[in-house]
């Protein structure tokens, strides 16, 4: 719970981001959008501002930070103040649940992983982007995280470490794209989105509950 | 909030129903007013829009 703290408190600097970073920004989202062309009724656990909800046609979002909230609605995403381990959804609500640059910040992603699959549908798919820590620009943000007041708290997670445990919280058929092969600020143009992961810092895994 | 949002929404605890008390709207939105467990009778309240869902908990936990 600690950890949405320094979201609270920077939401402009959050927002900034993506400004400065516009074409990593893009990138992250054309890939997301590769996996999920058609969300249906969905969900974003770690909604933020909607940066990642809204171009991608999320209806609904979540998060424990009130002030990035009032940001994602004004984007027009309906919000929930709540955290990832205990949703307040039914069962069987959503057919996507989208979970972007937000895992490294739960405090149990166990709990997270099987509460997301709870609110998807059977025929559902569950979307997690994440910057991988295996990656250069993962290695890069661990080395340097005591000095950024977002990262500070997190703890990154290895694409192999996450696809273990998506399959021990039972989520199957895992599909794969990645993408930003370079230093995000030095991306002048979208990157490319390939099958696959290794190469690119950011993944996105989609997997079936 | 939406009140169509009522339809998704349960207790993030018990995941039990929830009864909904209006205290202001505007127009299709829901200002402020209280979420009630029908299981274990925790209030969640609708704060500027929002339906505040943290484990109770964590409420206090967290700058508003």
């Amino acid at each position: 719970m600690p950890k949405s703290r320094p979201f609270e408190r920077h939401t402009d600097r959050y927002d900034a981001w993506f400004e400065a970073n516009d074409a990593a920004y893009r990138s992250e989202v054309a890939s997301l959008e590769r996996l999920v062309p058609h969300p249906g009724e969905g969900l974003e656990i770690g909604v933020g501002t909607a940066r990642f909800a809204a171009p991608l046609g999320i209806a609904v979002g979540i998060d424990p930070a009130v002030e990035m909230l009032a940001r994602a609605r004004r984007r027009g995403v309906d919000v929930a103040r709540g955290v990832a381990e205990d949703l307040p959804f039914r069962d069987g609500s959503f057919d996507t649940a989208l979970v972007v640059t937000t895992i490294c910040f739960v405090d149990d992603i166990p709990q997270t992983l099987s509460e997301a699959r709870r609110v998807l549908r059977p025929d559902g798919s569950l979307v997690i982007g994440f910057i991988d820590r295996d990656s250069p620009v993962g290695q890069m943000y661990q080395e340097t995280q005591s000095e950024n007041p977002f990262y500070r708290e997190a703890v990154f997670v290895s694409t192999d470490e996450l696809v273990d445990a998506l399959e021990a919280a039972g989520f199957s058929e895992f599909e794969f794209v990645q993408t930003i092969y370079r230093w995000p600020g030095e991306l002048d143009e979208q990157d490319r989105i390939e099958e696959g992961h290794g190469e690119g810092s950011f993944v996105a895994i989609e997997a079936s509950p | 909030m939406k009140e169509s949002m009522m339809d998704i929404l349960c207790c993030p605890m018990d995941k039990a129903d929830l009864e909904l008390e209006v205290d202001h709207e505007d127009e299709d939105e829901i200002v402020s007013g209280t979420l009630t467990c029908t299981e274990c009778g925790e209030a969640y309240p609708i704060e500027e829009g929002v339906p505040n869902m943290l484990p109770p908990d964590m409420r206090d936990d967290v700058p508003a």
